[in-house]
């Protein structure tokens, strides 16, 4: 299996919500949420365009809820500024810093800030000074959480959103095609979509099964067989890895019972 | 720092988004002719530099000119957002090979800004930044 990432549709939404932000003109509102499930691939889309694209990134932590003060010393730590210790000279230096630098902001774990006011509001504050592009990365509940009243104008202000789905069937198939050089047809591709319930860990599990039956068969396609063999396996890694059985079990029993 | 002739037509293209060159010309904040000259000049750079792009007939729009990061320096970003990660991890992210990870890790560990945190190799050898907080933004160079 080769070692890349597959531009998958959730990767290609991530990046296309940045570019979106990057493209606007600068007295626009340029904040974007990107939101979803845990284990759909957020933190690993994250890493790609971090490493790839000129950006800065904060992680937020749930000690940030407590005071904002917090929040704006590890943002400027992420730009390599010392903090002075006092909030407002801090944060008028967070927005010179950032406005300097003129890249992206992201922030990882996003719920964190939603939920205190002072601290999304700070982070509005500094888009809104700083002329700069600030994605939001949070958990499937972001727009709930946005959605409440005293919030209302800094929803009206995320003008780029996307949120994360499970992979699509197009997205198998372009992972065994890219990953192992396997084609999967539409039929085994929703099979498999079920097994590793649009999970890319479970995918990956089964495509490392996949790529050497396929090879000791000496095949390039993975047929339904092969799929329900590979399978049997990423179930199992799928148990071990401790995953709460109704979350999975059933739906991947099912498909397995199913083919035969 | 003033501002030079071509920051301005930068920031005059990205704030009208879609324009036609005279709207533009028109736009940019000039007080003498050799400015007006000047600026000229510099838009006729930006669309060589494919900053201005046409947007249909006789309209044009700015878009920012991307900075490519060299293979190092994605590999070095990779690592400064993972904390800890295995050669394979960076190799995924970054897309270098193999075999430049492995000269850049040795570089790296020479230089004292990676250790070993568990076991060898590509795929099991797990490493870390020693001091994620004060590890320049910059990518180091690669001694050999």
């Amino acid at each position: 299996m080769k070692d890349q990432i597959v531009p998958t549709e959730n990767l290609r939404g991530f990046a296309g919500v940045a570019e979106a932000l990057i493209a606007k003109s600068e007295r626009l509102d340029r904040l974007g949420l990107i939101f979803g499930k845990w284990g759909l691939g957020k933190s690993t889309s994250l890493q790609w365009y971090y490493s790839n694209h000129p950006c800065f990134y904060a992680r937020a932590l749930a000690a940030w809820q407590r005071s904002p003060n917090m929040m704006v010393e590890d943002l400027l730590s992420t730009y390599r500024v010392e903090a002075r210790g006092r909030l407002k000279l801090d944060v008028r230096e967070l927005v010179r810093v950032v406005k300097k630098r003129g890249d992206p902001l992201i922030l990882d774990e996003a719920d964190y800030v939603i939920r205190r006011a002072i601290l999304i509001e700070t982070i509005r504050d500094v888009a809104d000074l700083a002329h700069v592009p600030v994605i939001l990365i949070a958990g499937e509940d972001a727009m709930n959480l946005l959605g409440r009243h005293d919030l209302a104008h800094v929803l009206s202000r995320i003008t780029a959103k996307y949120e994360f789905k499970e992979l699509s069937v197009r997205d198998i198939q372009r992972a065994a095609q890219e990953l192992c050089g396997l084609a999967v047809d539409e039929k085994v591709g929703s099979f498999i979509r079920k097994v590793c319930l649009g999970d890319f860990r479970l995918l990956n599990a089964f495509l490392l099964r996949a790529e050497e039956l396929c090879f000791f068969n000496q095949t390039s396609e993975i047929t339904a067989s092969i799929a329900k063999t590979a399978a049997e396996s990423a179930t199992g890694q799928a148990e071990r890895a401790g995953k709460p059985e109704t979350a999975w079990a059933e739906p991947q029993r099912e498909a397995l019972a199913a083919a035969g | 720092m003033p501002e030079g002739i071509t920051q301005k037509v930068r920031k005059a293209a990205n704030d009208l988004g879609e324009f036609t060159m005279d709207r533009l010309e028109e736009t940019i904040p000039v007080k003498t002719f050799k400015e007006r000259r000047d600026a000229r000049e510099a838009i006729r750079r930006l669309i060589q530099r494919n900053e201005i792009v046409p947007a249909g007939p006789d309209r044009y729009r700015y878009q920012a000119a991307r900075r490519e990061f060299s293979k190092r320096a994605r590999m070095w970003r990779a690592m400064r957002i993972k904390g800890s990660f295995t050669q394979q991890d960076i190799v995924r992210l970054s897309g270098a090979s193999r075999n430049h990870a492995e000269k850049y890790f040795r570089s790296l560990k020479k230089q004292g800004l990676v250790e070993v945190v568990a076991r060898r190799g590509y795929e099991k050898g797990l490493y870390r930044l020693k001091d994620p907080d004060s590890v320049p933004l910059e990518h180091p160079k690669l001694i050999r």
